[in-house]
């Protein structure tokens, strides 16, 4: 299927893979200097934000549920499960948020493998980096902010682990900074790099199907195959993400590990 | 397990129960391996970023420090180390949390297929 949106996007062999990640401004707005555009990027945003709302919340409400509205009860329990099983009782409060953070990847990963060539051009939001840094650095400096704010300072002896003799402190905070700085690198990096990675493998192996002709077939058959594992990927890179969130945010309730 | 909605014949819905347990059971097992794979997928790619993050982050403080300090190269190559060592620690902790075989630990990971509403 994406074969059909390189091929509707530029035509001829000369295919650029990496044009399905460029920004273009659908509505033009500035305020001063600054460019806040509506671009295909917020625009599949929202239709992310009204796909997942629309399954979520329109669906029926019957008690031998339909398909659909099996769909969106499995991943309500699903968060559910996984917010109780790593934070506890205490954290059931952040459960809208992870649900909402879960949902959101999710539905922007898997949209980004739907192909409409003829309607809207599909982009995937969570390839770029600057979203899912975005999202990232709201989870790290969320649970940042609440770990001081219901610790005070003693959230700071996160970057002390119990236990470890005075001698060592020294290189081991440095140490502990450097890793509690990198969450929210590794997370966005995370989620950025199997996005595009795995779309740009899809665009490259659609080439291949256009540029051999007959024997497209087998890079076809392999794109079927890559199809099925990016959907894989797409859900567990949102799985990654939210269990992640759920982990920092655990650290925050409980400083002491 | 759900059933107190409808009180008639108890001993049945005692055998529903049982056989749904049963069936829960099976689709647990013929679940597990495929869940194993797609959480090593998962753990793979947790680890390289992971430790990946750490030596960025660890370069950046450094050849911030160094610009700014002006004491070319010595932080950035302290930072490095450190860096490695945070990342090595981060991809420790993983291991250490997990069981060292997922990302994350089995009784933890909720499972979607198995679901048991009413």
């Amino acid at each position: 299927m994406a074969s059909n949106t390189s091929q509707g996007s530029e035509g001829g062999l000369a295919l650029d893979p990496m044009h399905q990640f460029e920004i273009s401004r659908i509505i033009p707005i500035k305020f001063g200097s600054i460019d806040a555009s509506f671009t295909n990027s917020s625009l599949w945003m929202v239709l992310t934000v009204i796909a997942v709302s629309a399954l979520l919340l329109l669906g029926s409400k019957r008690i031998v549920p339909t398909r659909l509205q099996s769909v969106g009860e499995m991943i309500y329990e699903f968060i559910s499960n996984m917010v109780r099983d790593t934070m506890g009782d205490e954290g059931r409060k952040f459960f809208p948020f992870i649900l909402t953070l879960f949902c959101f990847i999710l539905g922007a990963n898997m949209l980004g493998l739907f192909a409409l060539p003829v309607l809207l051009h599909p982009f995937t939001v969570t390839s770029h980096i600057i979203v899912t840094f975005a999202l990232a650095a709201l989870v790290w400096v969320g649970a940042t902010v609440y770990g001081f704010y219901k610790h005070g300072f003693g959230y700071l002896k996160l970057f002390a682990p119990s236990g470890t003799p005075p001698v060592m402190l020294p290189l081991l905070v440095p140490i502990e900074i450097i890793s509690y700085l990198s969450r929210p690198v590794s997370l966005s990096v995370r989620l950025f790099a199997n996005m595009m990675a795995g779309h740009t493998m899809l665009k490259v192996f659609a080439t291949f199907v256009v540029a051999l002709g007959w024997a497209g077939i087998v890079p076809l058959a392999v794109m079927v195959g890559f199809t099925g594992l990016e959907v894989l990927i797409a859900f567990l890179q949102a799985f990654v993400f939210a269990i992640l969130s759920c982990m920092y945010i655990n650290d925050a309730l409980h400083p002491s590990h | 397990m759900g059933g107190d909605h409808k009180k008639s014949s108890p001993e049945r819905l005692e055998k529903l129960g049982d056989r749904l347990k049963k069936a829960q059971i099976s689709v647990d097992e013929r679940n597990r391996p495929r869940q194993r794979q797609s959480n090593a997928l998962g753990f793979a790619f947790r680890i390289t970023t992971e430790l990946v993050a750490a030596v960025a982050v660890g370069v950046a403080i450094g050849w911030g420090l160094d610009n700014w300090l002006d004491s070319k190269p010595w932080f950035l190559i302290v930072f490095f180390f450190l860096g490695v060592a945070a990342g090595v620690m981060n991809v420790y902790r993983i291991t250490q949390s997990s069981g060292g075989d997922g990302s994350v630990p089995r009784s933890k990971l909720p499972s979607v297929i198995e679901d048991d509403d009413d």
